[in-house]
């Protein structure tokens, strides 16, 4: 059976190629997004700065997940840490924001730690030439001191903490490990100056004594200081760089909703495949079970076929995978998604599930399409090939019906989830909706074109009267092209439109809380207290204020609707004249944001049931838990409201520890644009700052949205990549199967030209109606998605992605049908009518 | 006439198409054996139900009632595995057009029945059969590069070969010229020769007349046998036929 198998594919290679395509770019996406999911898991990353220390202590890890900041440990830590036994030595590592006017490199994750103080230097360990630092001074990397040019001796402009102060160089530092970071390091009077809370420290290098193991040290700190997070190793990264950890989320929810994508598109792909080779040789089998061949043994055949071409695509999807993990993997790190610092790591199990996955889809497809073939009747080979009915099984119809109920049950559930988390069930709608289409294809077909078919015939002409018959009788081959199409359109559709209302949303919501007539921005990550003075004290400046985000959660009282997804945290100043906070105060007022407070969306605080005055804890992004005072209740927008907190209060448990913008409100009368201009010419003294109008707050808002919206597009991108080939496979096969139709047609009189009209009209009514299901399935995505995010039904986004989708489509169809039909015509008409199936 | 031995016996054979209004009866009440050794071609007008006696002769097709038995086995009940097994082991297939395999060459087309049948095909006896129906520099040739002619022979070869008890032919010259035909037709007396049974489906009276008995169907029943015929003797039986059915040919209802 296996050498019939193998004569057959060399015989059959059009369909052949089709289904190998399909299962390696398949098992290959699969392979890349396992790495994805595996870098996440195990997160390592090799430490640079920390390389010379076996064992790296880091601050507590928060209970939720992480809300994404650095957390601190306690000063007091360090000592009792040395007097562990088996520690030869612990040295504290202090980061503080410090960028070199000179050479403003920014480093990963957006956070210009490079600051440092001299004591740690020792971690890495660095050689130094010249002195080291004392009141005053600093030590350059030797990197950053050939950018800026200078050398010991040299005075140098240093904006540290926000403020710009002048040092002189005292040495130069040339680490032993590549280290890619800037680090400055400073005298530990001067650190303690900078630090925003001097008590505590950023991470504890362990140095073991002779004889002691790192890892059993490892064990005995871990159990000692069971707060604090220990690691050795690759791991050591992760205290290192900032958001190593907080990679975990992104990288696993992205690996895993894209792998689902791309298995259910495989695994449509592949059946769509799979099932028109089977059907077109339909003859050919009814042959072999004339000539003996058994049910069970056509079976073994076309199972035999699919999974020696599967075998072979899933062997070249394994170097695929590795390329497009890689590729993928770099495309993230590039935007900033995950810290380049992060280790893609695909080990086995990577490879392991994409063959196996890899091959579980083609094999369940061939399954299916070998009973079937298993089913051709012998006597079918002594009449012409039979054409299936449109009619879908009692099976398929069955399961289209689950599938369909599951999408208009995803739809009817996702307006009810709240914004945050509409997205998890609005885009699994996309594919259980284009599977039920799948399932029922050919009936869709028989029965559009039948109501079309006026139309069709009045455009057409006798071509249109062709192709509305062709069609319509051959509506399961045209089917499997319709599939690929329909499935592509909804998830380009259905993913985009979601994304641009659901980032429209988040816009507006954002914009509807704060309100400027100027933004300042300091690019090196921190406005200082002078900076916010002197814009305070610029003429036609009503009031201004410092401005942190960051995320958390309410602790206390246990917060049941925002649990998971935690609250955004915007820091302000205490608001008095000119609020930037624009939503409207209902109770209490938020010229009491000072110290431990907090201002409260009124519908959170009616929920949880507490009110001014009452206190309740925060969590904030470091994992420290704070006592707030609920001083003022708030007019929220209703979806994606923040807590407000102090600016002073918020900014040290951030990564950056300062604000990064200053929101400011104009004098009424004040034409905001010449304050603009104004503010400029005030500011120009600190380095790295912008000056914008109101835009300005939207446009930094966006660029951290940006990413979230970049990967969506991303993923939407390969998998339209995917189905596109899938169309151009299956669109391919069904045309090249007909060339003794066509011979057929020439003898009675048809040119090849007519031919090809006949072809392209058939073609463009497929892609007309794979676009329409499309868009139509995409809908039970978008528009639940609108009602969950701004409680409307019209989504919001560009219209040229819609115009793109369907532009690729017909580029699409139409080429490739050219194509085809021209393989398919080379022959001269006599000669095509005595050709085999193809 | 009865063989209790014939490798192919049809009693009482009725094949019904349809139902209710729609009912259309191709084969009415038909008896026959098929002894060993014998060609016998069926003839009649179209829709006369000589392709469906051939159809349920061979298994391929399930009689509405009546017992159809091939060597000493019952067909009719049987499901399609079994069925394919005796299939396979008694019977070849000439069919008018399509007989091969247009993946495989020459040689493992011949041979394909006994692959089938995961048995060691003779290889001695393979070539041996191909060089005989005029194929020996063709073996490793795809369908797609022989001539209809020769495309037949490679299907008489594979029925050679698997040593198949009948044969069953379904117009196997329908397609070829006068020349071919001949030396096709040549070939399948050859068959019956060397002691298969030969059933063979025409509506050329030349082709009937290489057989050694020649049967009439007409709106599914037998209606008269000639034996020893001649195209002569063929086509005047076939002419008093259709003046008998009372219809002009062509118009009788049927199926296929």
């Amino acid at each position: 059976m296996i050498k019939l198998a193998l004569a057959s594919l060399r015989y059959r290679t059009a369909a052949a190629i089709a289904t190998f395509l399909a299962v390696m770019l398949g098992s290959a996406i699969l392979i890349a997004c396992g790495g994805l999911f595996e870098s996440g898991l195990r997160l390592d990353s090799l430490p640079q700065r920390f390389a010379g220390a076996p064992v790296v202590l880091g601050g507590p890890e928060p209970e939720v997940g992480g809300y994404g900041e650095r957390s601190g440990i306690g000063a007091d830590v360090v000592g009792e840490v040395a007097a562990v036994d088996g520690v030869e030595r612990a040295v504290a590592d202090v980061s503080f924001p410090a960028v070199l006017v000179a050479d403003p490199r920014p480093t990963d994750g957006g956070a210009y730690l490079a600051g440092h103080d001299w004591t740690s230097a020792s971690l890495t360990p660095y050689t130094v030439r010249g002195d080291e630092p004392g009141a005053g001074e600093v030590v350059l990397d030797a990197v950053s001191a050939e950018h800026a040019g200078v050398k010991p001796g040299d005075r140098v402009e240093i904006v540290v903490a926000g403020e710009p102060e002048s040092f002189v160089v005292s040495g130069v530092a040339t680490a032993r490990h590549q280290v890619d970071a800037p680090a400055l390091f400073f005298a530990e009077d001067d650190v303690r100056r900078f630090s925003a809370h001097p008590d505590t420290v950023d991470a504890i290098g362990v140095f073991p004594a002779a004889g002691t193991s790192a890892d059993d040290l490892a064990e005995r700190l871990a159990a000692r200081f069971g707060d604090l997070t220990v690691f050795t190793g690759d791991d050591r990264g992760t205290v290192e760089f900032a958001g190593i950890g907080t990679s975990f989320f992104p990288l696993i929810l992205l690996s895993s909703i894209f792998g689902g994508m791309v298995m259910v598109v495989m695994g449509i792909v592949v059946a769509a495949t799979i099932g028109l080779t089977v059907r077109q040789r339909e003859r050919e089998l009814a042959l072999l079970r004339a000539s003996g061949a058994t049910p069970a043994q056509v079976r073994k055949m076309v199972l035999a076929e699919t999974m020696v071409v599967a075998g072979l695509a899933v062997l070249c999807g394994l170097a695929l995978g590795r390329f497009m993990g890689l590729w993928l993997f770099a495309l993230i790190t590039d935007r900033g998604v995950v810290p380049a610092k992060l280790e893609f790591q695909q080990g086995p199990v990577p490879f392991a599930a994409g063959i196996v996955l890899g091959l579980a889809a083609p094999y369940l497809a061939a399954r299916l399409a070998a009973r079937r073939a298993a089913d051709t009747r012998p006597i079918q080979a002594l009449v012409e090939a039979a054409i299936p009915p449109a009619e879908v099984g009692m099976v398929r119809r069955y399961l289209a019906r689950v599938f369909a109920a599951a999408t208009v049950g995803l739809a009817v559930t996702t307006p009810f989830l709240g914004a945050e988390t509409a997205a998890a069930t609005g885009g699994p709608a996309v594919l259980t909706g284009a599977i039920a289409v799948a399932l029922l294809g050919p009936e869709i077909i028989d029965r559009l074109v039948g109501r079309a078919a006026g139309l069709i015939r009045r455009v057409g002409g006798t071509n249109g009267h062709l192709a509305v018959i062709n069609t319509r009788t051959r509506a399961v081959q045209f089917a499997a092209v319709l599939m690929p199409i329909t499935l592509g359109t909804a998830i380009a559709l259905g993913n985009v439109y979601s994304q641009t209302t659901e980032s429209a949303a988040r816009e507006a919501g954002y914009a509807q809380q704060l309100q400027a007539d100027a933004v300042v921005t300091s690019t090196f990550g921190a406005v200082t207290p002078g900076m916010l003075a002197d814009v305070l004290g610029t003429p036609g400046v009503a009031d201004a204020s410092a401005l942190v985000s960051s995320s958390g959660a309410i602790e206390q009282p246990e917060d049941t609707f925002h649990g998971e997804e935690g609250w955004p945290l915007l820091g302000v100043d205490a608001q008095e004249r000119d609020p930037v906070i624009a939503m409207p105060v209902t109770a209490g007022s938020l010229a009491d944001l000072d110290g431990n407070t907090v201002a409260v969306p009124r519908d959170a605080a009616e929920d949880l049931g507490f009110g001014v005055g009452d206190e309740i804890s925060v969590r904030l992004g470091d994992g420290v838990l704070v006592d707030v005072r609920v001083v003022a209740l708030l007019d929220s927008p209703w979806n994606y409201p923040s807590l407000v907190l102090p600016a002073g209060l918020l900014a040290p448990h951030t990564t950056a520890e300062l604000p990064s913008q200053i929101l400011v409100r104009a004098e009424s009368g004040q034409d905001p644009a010449a304050l603009v201009g104004t503010l400029r010419e005030r500011v120009a003294g600190w380095p790295g700052t912008e000056v914008g109008g109101e835009d300005a707050l939207l446009a930094n808002f966006s660029s951290g949205l940006g990413m979230q919206a970049w990967i969506n597009y991303l993923l939407a991108f390969l998998a339209i990549a995917y189905a596109a080939i899938a169309t151009i496979n299956t669109l391919a096969v069904s045309v090249l199967a007909r060339r003794r139709e066509f011979g057929v047609q020439r003898l009675n009189g048809a040119t090849r030209r007519q031919v090809m009209r006949m072809l392209f009209l058939e073609g463009s009514v497929i892609a007309t109606a794979g676009i329409a299901l499309g868009a139509v399935v995409s809908l039970f995505t978008v528009i639940p998605m609108a009602i969950a995010v701004s409680h409307t039904v019209v989504p919001s986004g560009p219209v040229w992605v819609f115009l793109a989708v369907v532009l690729a489509a017909y580029l699409l169809v139409l080429p490739v049908t050219y194509i085809a039909s021209r393989l398919a015509m080379k022959h001269t008409a006599a000669e095509a009518v005595s050709l085999p199936d193809a | 006439m009865s063989t209790p031995d014939a490798p192919v016996r049809l009693e009482s054979v009725r094949k019904v198409y349809g139902s209710g209004d729609s009912a259309v009866t191709a084969l009415d009440g038909v008896t026959v054996d098929f002894p060993a050794g014998s060609f016998t071609a069926v003839m009649g007008p179209s829709g006369s139900g000589k392709s469906t006696l051939l159809h349920c002769a061979a298994g391929l097709d399930q009689p509405t009632s009546g017992s159809v038995t091939l060597v000493g086995n019952e067909l009719v009940g049987k499901g399609e595995t079994e069925l394919t097994l005796l299939r396979r082991k008694h019977i070849a297939f000439i069919f008018q057009s399509f007989n091969l395999m247009p993946a495989l060459n020459v040689w493992e087309n011949v041979t394909l029945p006994t692959v089938l049948a995961e048995q060691k095909p003779d290889e001695q006896w393979v070539a041996k059969v191909i060089e005989l129906v005029g194929l020996g520099d063709r073996v490793k040739h795809r369908p797609g590069e022989l001539s209809g002619g020769q495309q037949q022979r490679v299907a008489i070869a594979r029925a050679l070969v698997s040593r198949a008890r009948v044969t069953f032919a379904d117009e196997p010259t329908g397609a070829l010229d006068t020349q071919t035909a001949a030396d096709v037709l040549a070939l399948v007396r050859e068959l019956a020769k060397a002691g298969q049974t030969v059933v063979m489906v025409t509506h050329d009276p030349v082709a009937a007349s290489y057989a050694d008995n020649v049967l009439f169907l007409v709106d599914g029943q037998i209606v008269s046998r000639l034996a020893e015929p001649t195209p002569e003797a063929v086509a005047a039986a076939l002419a008093g036929l259709s003046s008998r059915a009372g219809k002009p040919d062509g118009l009788v209802q049927g199926r296929r």
